[in-house]
């Protein structure tokens, strides 16, 4: 269906059409999270009209409503919400400037000289997750990681680290296969595991990989998703809420209608974050949680 | 083989012992190998479906063990997976292949150079038997899944953020290959089939050994009887057979048992009989012959009385025929003079001799009347002698009932008119002509309905005549005093009234029923009575309506 969803949000909106802007909002799914992320976003750019495109996951079909978009509606931004349809908007971009959002590492889909463009990323700073780690006492902390995808992270942790004393041991691999290698490889080098949102090293055989030696080691291991910590990470840090999300994106995109220049403006990473705390590995592990990180953690498994 | 040895064999293979163990064992022997085979094919089944069932599982186990190794395709992870499949005892050897059929690594007994490469169908379970090193195995393989690596959206938000058209979640990256020894199925299967056989020959034996001995306590008591039925056959009644058991056998033995003394019994009774019957022939001759002397005795005797009973019955005859040879002429001679008497006397009272007073006619009539009624007595007589001395003929001839009947009603009439009596005859109107006697058939009449008439004081007298089947019926009825039934038995023989007293109040002599009877009789007719004390009495005759040929006395 290539005809657009136009979703009027609010009558007041309607009310003030000769001083409010267009925005386009193309959506990768309807999702409960992305529309959390619109809500956000509207609530931070209450007087503009905003006109939804749902992709329905169909990278092909987000071009196509781009062309629409773009001769039609000829909005003054876009709002890219999920991946897929930052990887439309990176192919096929608009001539209005886009503000995108609920997407990890924007670096690896965004090439560097892409000048009309930024958003809000799903990541989580890197400070909060080595400020845990350098909670626990770790020293080195070792990473398995894909270039392409999480280099940029990798780097920028490594900086972060490197000022708290920390050293990130990295092993760069390219394929799942050789991740389980370099997991194996850690052995008794590191004293604390980091699992990276990166693709590679997120496949069900590598994470478990990854738990047992965090186990058989009793290393400390932060995964990327709370679902993680229940498999016994453990802790997981990831954004609070899309709603969050969309707002930062919603503060953006005001800064940008307001007259700042896009290039002017980084992404962002999560404001708010969710730190899931698994107290049973603790135990197994042998580590007693400090009061701060307990302080700090929004939900408990014991 | 010599004639008397096969009559021995086939004596040893009819006998009713070997019928039954012959019969017997064969079911046996079938239902024991058939139930063996279906045993150990059955168990062979179940332990084949079990050894796959097991080998399949070893194989998933050891897909799933071996996803780590087979993704890094590190040595030491695979034999660290393979190393728990390998502990059990039916795993012969192990295999792991890479996706591209390249063996990762392998375990067991298995050598390098006799690995196979990987099935090409790999991404499903299978199950093979194959030759390896000239032994059979159960080869299993089976698919090692592992799941595709995920986008860190997919794991932060969940598979929904998945695009479309995107690839399975799951991918096969290798085949783990597990070979199972047919032996150890082999070797059970050959453990209970021995196990089988053994239970069959023994199954076998003991029955064959159980056959005997029950054929042996049938055949025993059989074999018992039959010598005593041959020592009873000699005369040997004596014998009694030990009866042990309480079945058909027993019953047998019993029942022979219970024949031979009955059969003793009638011997004895027999052989008592023989002698008295060969005693009583002794004595037989001497009695016949006694018995012979006193019946020629009795005979002559007989004899005797036999020929005086003859004379005697002559002499009878003779004095019978006399008496009535008398008592005709004497009728006749006495009839003679009473005619004259009568005659003159009539004509006395017919004044032709002159008048007479009244004085005399009174007496003289008393003389008339008493000499008619001598005249008929005499008459009487002189018919009934006549019959009984043969003498007496019927005169036949055409004569008409109606005028019969008429005749004897005008002779009676004035008798009835006197007595106050109805006196009526009736005769069918179409009555043919009569054939016989008719002046006897007339006196007959004349008989009954006087009789009637005289010994009825009120009421009516009836003849009536009716012809049936060619034989006329005369019925004389009348209101009288009736007669009883013994009486009436004796009313048609000479001189008999119903009562002593009758003679003195009705007169008459007695004769007339007797002459009656003598002339139906004569006619080929018959005469009865019927009677009722009090209320009246019925004398019948019937006679042909037509008599044949000439009759007589």
């Amino acid at each position: 269906m290539l005809v657009a969803l136009l979703i009027v949000l609010s009558p007041a909106v309607q009310a003030t059409p000769a001083t409010a802007a267009r925005v386009a909002v193309l959506m990768s799914a309807r999702v409960e999270e992305y529309d959390e992320a619109v809500r956000g976003f509207r609530g931070a750019i209450p007087k503009e009209a905003v006109t939804v495109y749902d992709m329905d996951g169909d990278i092909e079909r987000g071009r196509k409503q781009l062309d629409e978009i773009d001769s039609k509606l000829k909005p003054d931004l876009v709002f890219a919400v999920g991946i897929w349809a930052l990887r439309a908007v990176v192919s096929r971009p608009p001539s209005a400037p886009v503000v995108y959002a609920m997407v990890l590492n924007p670096p690896s889909v965004i090439s560097p000289d892409a000048k009309n463009i930024t958003g809000a990323s799903l990541n989580v700073p890197v400070e909060r997750q080595i400020w845990l780690f350098k909670q626990l006492g770790a020293k080195r902390i070792g990473v398995v990681f894909n270039d392409a995808k999480t280099g940029y992270l990798v780097r920028r942790a490594q900086a972060v680290a490197r000022d708290e004393g920390i050293e990130l041991v990295t092993r760069e691999v390219s394929s799942p296969k050789d991740a389980i290698g370099a997991i194996e490889s850690f052995q008794d080098r590191v004293d604390a595991l980091w699992l990276v949102p990166d693709e590679t090293v997120l496949s069900q055989a590598v994470v478990q990989h990854m738990l047992l030696l965090s186990y058989r080691r009793k290393l400390p291991l932060l995964g990327v998703s709370s679902r993680h910590a229940e498999m016994g990470a453990l802790f997981a840090m990831t954004f609070a809420s899309g709603e969050d999300i969309g707002r930062q994106a919603g503060e953006l995109a005001q800064a940008i209608l307001g007259g700042r220049a896009v290039s002017d403006i980084p992404y962002t990473t999560a404001r708010k974050v969710y730190l899931t705390l698994n107290l049973k590995t603790a135990q197994k592990l042998g580590l007693e949680i400090p009061p701060a990180v307990r302080a700090r953690a929004t939900n408990v498994i014991e | 083989m010599t004639e008397p040895a096969r009559l021995t064999w086939f004596r040893g293979f009819s006998s009713f012992r070997a019928r039954v163990f012959w019969s017997v064992v064969p079911i046996v022997v079938s239902f024991l190998v058939f139930q063996g085979w279906m045993n150990v094919r059955e168990h062979r089944r179940l332990v084949t479906e079990e050894f796959e069932k097991r080998g399949q599982a070893l194989a998933s186990n050891l897909g799933y063990a071996s996803e780590l190794g087979a993704l890094s395709e590190d040595l030491q992870l695979l034999e660290a997976a393979m190393r728990g499949t390998l502990r059990n005892p039916d795993v012969s050897y192990v295999l792991i292949h890479s996706r591209d059929r390249r063996v990762l690594a392998r375990g067991g007994q298995l050598k390098a150079s006799e690995a196979p490469p990987g099935d090409a169908r790999g991404d499903r379970p299978s199950t093979r038997q194959v030759d390896r090193a000239g032994q059979r195995f159960f080869e299993f393989v089976s698919p090692i899944v592992s799941e595709r690596s995920q986008t860190p959206d997919v794991v932060l938000l969940g598979p929904r953020v998945r695009p479309r058209g995107a690839e399975e979640m799951e991918e096969v990256i290798g085949t783990a290959t597990v070979g199972l020894s047919l032996a150890g199925v082999e070797a059970q299967v050959r453990g209970l089939a021995t196990l089988w056989s053994g239970i069959t020959v023994a199954f076998l034996v003991v029955s064959a050994a159980v056959l005997y001995g029950f054929s042996l306590r049938i055949t025993n008591p059989v074999k018992q009887l039959t010598q005593q039925a041959q020592k009873i056959a000699a005369g040997e009644l004596d014998q009694q057979i030990a009866v042990r058991s309480h079945d058909e056998i027993g019953a047998l033995a019993d029942a022979f048992n219970h024949m031979t003394r009955s059969l003793r019994v009638s011997m004895n009774d027999k052989e008592r009989a023989l002698s008295e019957l060969g005693e009583l022939n002794r004595t037989l001759e001497d009695r016949i012959r006694q018995r012979t002397v006193e019946l020629e005795v009795r005979g002559q005797a007989l004899e005797r009385s036999l020929t005086e009973l003859e004379d005697k019955s002559r002499q009878l005859a003779a004095a019978s025929r006399h008496k009535s040879d008398f008592l005709a002429n004497v009728s006749h001679e006495l009839r003679t003079p009473m005619n004259a008497i009568l005659g003159f006397n009539e004509m006395i009272l017919d004044q032709v001799y002159g008048e007479i007073s009244d004085e005399l006619r009174r007496p003289l009539t008393d003389i008339q009347q008493s000499g008619q009624h001598l005249l008929r007595l005499i008459s009487d007589v002189l018919d009934l002698s006549k019959i009984e001395a043969g003498r007496m003929d019927l005169v036949l001839g055409d004569y008409s009932v109606l005028d019969t009947v008429t005749a004897v009603r005008a002779s009676l009439a004035s008798l009835a008119a006197e007595k106050g009596l109805e006196f009526v005859v009736s005769v069918p109107a179409e009555m043919p002509l009569a054939y016989g006697d008719g002046r006897r058939v007339t006196q007959c009449l004349l008989n009954l309905a006087g009789n009637a008439l005289k010994f009825t004081r009120q009421g009516r007298v009836e003849i009536a005549v009716d012809l049936l089947d060619e034989m006329l019926r005369f019925r004389v009825s009348d209101t009288g005093i009736g007669i009883s039934r013994e009486q009436i038995d004796k009313l048609f023989t000479e001189f008999q009234q119903a009562d002593a007293t009758v003679a003195r109040e009705f007169g008459g002599t007695g004769l007339g029923l007797s002459i009656t009877r003598k002339f139906v009789e004569m006619h080929a007719g018959h005469v009865w009575a019927e009677s009722e004390i009090g209320k009246g009495s019925t004398f019948s005759f019937s006679i042909p309506l037509r008599v044949k040929g000439t009759m007589t006395s």
